[in-house]
């Protein structure tokens, strides 16, 4: 799958263990014309991503097994998924959370709860920018 | 020549501290429970000095001083030892054959040592004679005293065995003089054998060892009061150190007396706490995270053409989750203030958008008051960065206009502005409200004074947040300020440090409590989306 392909692509995938998060972030993003998939672990979220290859990917990081960082770390490690833009979102306190995921490839560290308007503007640039690469 | 000397008492931990303090090369130290086995064995083999305690069961020291007299003469050194130094002064003693009293506890080792040595020469040089009549009397009124104040020392003592609190009395030179049944467990020490030895020698924790014989300068107030916390190496416990200096009759200071506190089960609850505090945090903000989704969808697609009233209610929905999150946050800003946790977090930001995020929601509210509420910013030229926490400085921002619209009247106004000189970023939150009195104006940011007084603070509703509002300020270097008049209104000045490079990932727009945007990597920065 090349850059250009993929940098078309309007999907997301969200990968967070809690399938209300997962469910309403999805019709947040539907509603906003975004196509959505989701994964409820680490191991699911890296296969979708290999296989789906979305413009940008929604991560948790408390998750039962594979955390987000781990996620996170083999994604940026996988060549068929490095390039996709993942934000992190997170409903813990983090002290070190925004260094770690700016360190470990993230594009955005995000808290939970967020505003719902935010996210979508926020991945729209980020599918935007990679447009702008692609193209 | 050899020295003799019989100690009787009837505290074997007495004993023990003598007979180690005292010995030196030439001396011999016998060392007895009671009198009667003393004297039985003075018999045998005469001493040059008897040290005795007055309150023993059987023979009373008296009794066995009277004894040694009859038996021996003057010309044995007598030294007592006593709880009660009022009861005879020393001239008294002196004359009526008692050398010294050694006055418990004993606080100075040395003085201990250079009276014996001095009792023995003193009675080496007197005559032979009888014992005066007047000494008998004296040691049969003393006799009476010590049996009367007996009962009150026990009491004392037995507090002191049961007290769970490790108490300990030790020298200058940090030699242990008196330990309670606690400390001896708190130190892993023999309670006995521990006594006149130093701190160092018995292998005590070496911050605990220095908590107690280095105590927090006097001029410390806070730390003479609340003593030093002290984790020890060996069992992890945690334990508070509180000291106070002995004083001499001349005032020259003559020990340390230390109580140990073992707070461990205290420091466990509040970890426990914090944890569960973050624990709930996360708990309460995935459901909060849905139900905001839930409801910015309803609210934009809704299923039919909304009906006025539930477009009310699905509002409602979503403000009052709002103000659900709104409590969370001020949760979890408790526990990083109970860690002073802030100012870990510091990356270049941009205001403009930090600004208008954090006081959306008071927007709203002023709105609804027919409030006029309006933000200036620069216009034109590059976009103001700051450093610091952004979540902080919009929390600070929050908290700030949230209680400026509380505190002005329906029909009044709320102006925001933000202005920048070389080093720093000004915000100014101006309002026409109600004002603050000028004594009140320097507390309204004291954390724990309105904390700790909720039912008498003036400002009813301000609480938490200006407090929590400056800590999170002064941990990044800014600060927060306030000028006022009554029924004049407030301005309150947010001060933050301008960022020496550009933030990086704009922070996305109207969010009034999304993430810190940290530093982008590679893509997505905005440069690249303009490239």
């Amino acid at each position: 799958m090349t850059e250009a392909l993929r940098g078309m692509d309007r999907s997301v995938l969200i990968i967070d263990d809690d399938q209300w998060i997962a469910m309403s972030t999805a019709m947040v993003l539907e509603a906003e014309g975004f196509t959505v998939h989701s994964a409820l672990s680490g191991p699911d979220g890296i296969e979708k991503a290999r296989v789906l290859q979305p413009g940008v990917i929604l991560l948790d990081i408390m998750m039962p097994g594979m955390d987000g960082w781990e996620t996170l770390e083999r994604l940026k490690a996988d060549r068929q998924c490095s390039a996709i833009p993942v934000i992190v979102f997170t409903a813990r306190e983090h002290r070190e959370g925004p260094g770690k995921a700016t360190e470990l490839g993230a594009v955005e560290y995000f808290r939970k709860p967020f505003r719902p308007d935010a996210l979508v503007q926020t991945i729209r640039r980020h599918l935007d920018a990679a447009s702008a690469v692609a193209g | 020549m050899v020295e003799r000397i019989v100690i009787v008492d009837d505290e074997e931990g007495i004993l023990a501290l003598l007979r180690r303090v005292l010995r030196a090369p030439g001396r011999e130290i016998e060392v007895y429970p009671t009198a009667a086995i003393a004297l039985a064995a003075m018999r045998r083999v005469r001493p040059d000095l008897v040290i005795t305690d007055l309150n023993m069961p059987g023979m009373t020291g008296y009794d066995f001083i009277h004894a040694v007299r009859e038996q021996f003469g003057p010309r044995i050194g007598v030294v007592v030892i006593t709880a009660f130094p009022t009861m005879v002064s020393d001239a008294d003693a002196v004359e009526n054959g008692v050398g010294a009293y050694l006055r418990k506890p004993f606080t100075d080792l040395d003085l201990l040592r250079s009276t014996v040595s001095e009792v023995i020469e003193a009675s080496r040089r007197l005559p032979d004679e009888e014992m005066p009549e007047r000494y008998r009397r004296h040691l049969a009124a003393a006799d009476t005293a010590a049996r009367r104040q007996r009962a009150g020392l026990s009491r004392a003592d037995a507090v002191l065995d049961r007290i769970s609190d490790a108490i300990l009395i030790a020298d200058r030179q940090g030699r242990l003089l008196q330990v309670n049944p606690a400390a001896a467990r708190l130190l892993g020490v023999d309670g006995e054998e521990c006594l006149g030895r130093p701190l160092r020698e018995l292998g005590v924790d070496a911050q605990l060892r220095k908590a107690i014989l280095d105590p927090a300068p006097p001029d410390d107030a806070e730390h003479r009061k609340v003593g030093r916390r002290v984790v020890l190496e060996a069992s992890g416990r945690t334990c508070d150190v509180t000291t106070a200096l002995l004083v001499n009759a001349d005032g020259g200071a003559a020990g340390i007396f230390a109580v140990i506190e073992d707070v461990s089960a205290e420091v466990r609850v509040q970890e426990l706490k914090h944890h569960y505090l973050t624990v709930l945090a996360h708990e309460l903000r995935t459901p909060i995270t849905s139900l905001t989704n839930f409801a910015a969808v309803f609210e934009k697609l809704g299923f039919a053409p909304m009906t006025a009233r539930q477009q009310q209610m699905v509002t409602g929905v979503r403000r009052q989750v709002q103000r659900l999150e709104h409590q969370v946050d001020k949760l979890i800003l408790l526990a990083r203030l109970e860690r002073g946790d802030f100012g870990a977090r510091s990356f270049p930001f941009e205001v403009g958008p930090a600004v208008e995020q954090a006081l959306a929601t008071c927007q709203a509210d002023a709105l609804e008051r027919g409030i006029a509420f309006t933000i200036e910013t620069p216009a034109g030229g590059a976009p103001i960065v700051a450093s610091g926490d952004a979540d902080d400085f919009r929390r600070a921002l929050f908290e700030v206009g949230e209680n400026a619209v509380k505190f002005t009247h329906n029909g009044g106004s709320v102006r925001v502005t933000v202005e920048t000189d070389a080093r720093d970023v000004f915000v100014r939150v101006v309002d026409t409200g109600i004002g603050i009195e000028m004594r009140d104006q320097a507390t309204i940011f004291s954390t724990f004074k309105q904390l700790e007084d909720p039912l008498t603070r003036r400002h009813a509703g301000a609480g938490l947040g200006l407090g929590l509002a400056r800590r999170m300020l002064e941990a990044v270097g800014g600060r927060i300020d306030v000028t006022s008049a009554p029924a004049r209104g407030s301005t309150f000045t947010l001060r933050v440090p301008r960022a020496s490079r550009p933030a990086c990932g704009t922070p996305p727009a109207a969010a009034a409590s999304i993430a810190a945007s940290t530093a982008g990597t590679g893509r997505g920065k905005p440069e690249e989306v303009t490239a």
